[in-house]
């Protein structure tokens, strides 16, 4: 799936005042490139993704395109970290339970977390859960994965086996990945193309 | 590894809260123990102050061979109907003011009016409208638990964090697979609490109405057995009623309520648990 944006254009107001993070901004990535996108914090790199994904006012995000937050708590805590997975199969395919199980089961073995399908998401370590946030998104076959950050929280180990687990997927799936970091060292490990917010107006270099 | 850890984390505060336990209980026996000696020299007289032997023999006579277990039983099962009525009213109200701003508007209204009115202020009123009946007792339990649940019910629909939400959407889960799955499930723990509140309140506006009310239903219920020892200045009756209220109180309070988060909440809220 190719992603293409034009003219971009995001504002935020706050106290009377108009921020543009973005402004006029156009992106290409073809489908299967991993595109990583570099620049000091706060110069619109969370706004870009989000816009991407359809979750700033106007848009609609759809499980084509899924969002991988920074944040390590986007796994529901009520579930089990394999009823999160299976939740979403049940929701995005109408499979039964038990079939929705099963495929959990394969999707959890591919994230080589298959011993932790009955764990609490608030009994797995912040690395298992950004890899369970990464099975959530397989699971419901998204084609693009929006990546904001996710292992930037990460101990420098978990990280580097993070970064390899994604590069596996990544090839072995054909999936789309435009990964969001500030850090110039991972985005050179994982990515094609990296490219790099400047300032705030969202001029971009490649 | 994982699991131990949890384990770990656990047992600290389990010891504390045996040892809590262990100083109230001590408490409980030494005012007991109190009140004994306070009968035994009476420093009061034995007509107003009967000592616990003597309340519980008349407990247990009561609940023997008078009505007193019928009426806890009337009064328990009056009490948890409401609530449930309660809880699915404001689950409702709750909901429809996440629906729309209209519905938003009408639901802050009725609880900014019905939240701070005690629901004995409307006795009088419920009188007239509904006699006093069985319906009289359930539209007050109603008008008590009602307020907490859907206030807190609504702070937590407030508190969802925006992450779930997003999630929700990138799922491209319906507005009621977010309402029920996201939203709810969410704030549980805040209706969970609610209900507690709701139970607290609803259960001395119980106790209050039956005595206003008389004998409902067949024989009336807990509130109407204290009120008719004081007509026979059936002292030791009137403790065990008191007593009553109190241990009723306390178990579904305590027990109860604490078994239904441990059940629910406490197993992927550790703090809950």
């Amino acid at each position: 799936m190719d992603i293409n944006i034009s003219n971009a254009i995001v504002e935020y107001e706050s106290g009377g005042d108009t921020r543009r993070v973005l402004n006029g901004l156009n992106l290409k990535v073809k489908s299967g490139e991993f595109v990583s996108i570099l620049g000091p914090s706060g110069c619109g790199k969370t706004t870009l993704l989000k816009y991407i994904g359809g979750f700033l006012e106007g848009g609609r995000p759809s499980r084509q395109i899924f969002m991988i937050f920074q944040d390590f708590h986007q796994l529901f805590p009520w579930r089990t970290l394999g009823d999160n997975i299976a939740y979403a199969i049940q929701k995005s395919s109408g499979k039964s339970r038990a079939e929705a199980r099963k495929q959990a089961e394969s999707v959890l073995k591919e994230v080589g977390l298959e011993d932790y399908y009955d764990y609490y998401p608030h009994q797995l370590s912040g690395g298992m859960k950004q890899r369970g946030a990464l099975a959530r998104a397989l699971a419901v076959e998204s084609r693009v994965l929006l990546m904001d950050e996710p292992f930037s929280s990460l101990d420098p180990e978990s990280r580097e086996a993070a970064q390899r687990l994604l590069l596996k997927i990544w090839k072995e799936r054909g999936l789309t990945v435009i990964f969001v970091t500030h850090d110039p060292q991972e985005a050179a490990f994982l990515s094609d193309k990296i490219l790099y917010f400047k300032d705030l107006n969202g001029e971009v270099q490649v | 590894m994982l699991k131990r850890e949890t384990g770990k984390n656990k047992a600290a505060p389990m010891k504390k809260e045996k040892e809590g336990f262990l100083i109230q209980l001590n408490w409980v026996l030494f005012l007991l123990g109190l009140w004994q000696i306070a009968h035994t020299l009476e420093w009061v007289s034995p007509l107003l102050l009967p000592g616990p032997a003597q309340v519980l023999e008349t407990l247990g006579d009561s609940l023997v061979r008078g009505d007193l277990a019928y009426q806890i039983g009337y009064s328990l099962t009056i009490i948890i109907t409401g609530i449930l009525a309660a809880t699915a009213l404001g689950i409702l109200m709750a909901l429809a003011s996440q629906h729309s701003k209209i519905l938003e508007g009408l639901v802050k209204v009725l609880s900014v009016m019905g939240h701070p009115l005690p629901a004995l202020a409307l006795l009088p009123l419920i009188i007239i409208w509904f006699g006093t009946g069985d319906l009289s007792i359930l539209v007050i339990i109603i008008h008590s638990a009602l307020w907490p649940i859907l206030i807190n019910l609504r702070a937590g629909f407030q508190e969802v964090p925006a992450i779930y939400l997003d999630v929700g959407k990138n799922l491209e889960l319906s507005p009621i697979s977010i309402a029920m799955e996201i939203k709810m499930k969410f704030a549980l723990p805040y209706l969970l609490s609610g209900i507690r509140i709701a139970f607290a309140r609803s259960w001395r506006a119980l106790i209050g109405a039956e005595m206003v009310f008389g004998a409902i239903g067949l024989k009336g219920g807990i509130g109407w057995y204290i009120f008719k020892q004081r007509t026979f200045m059936n002292t030791p009756g009137l403790f065990a009623g008191i007593l009553v209220v109190i241990l009723l109180g306390f178990m579904m309070e305590t027990l109860l309520f604490n078994w239904i988060e441990r059940k629910t909440i406490g197993k992927w809220n550790p703090k809950k648990g």
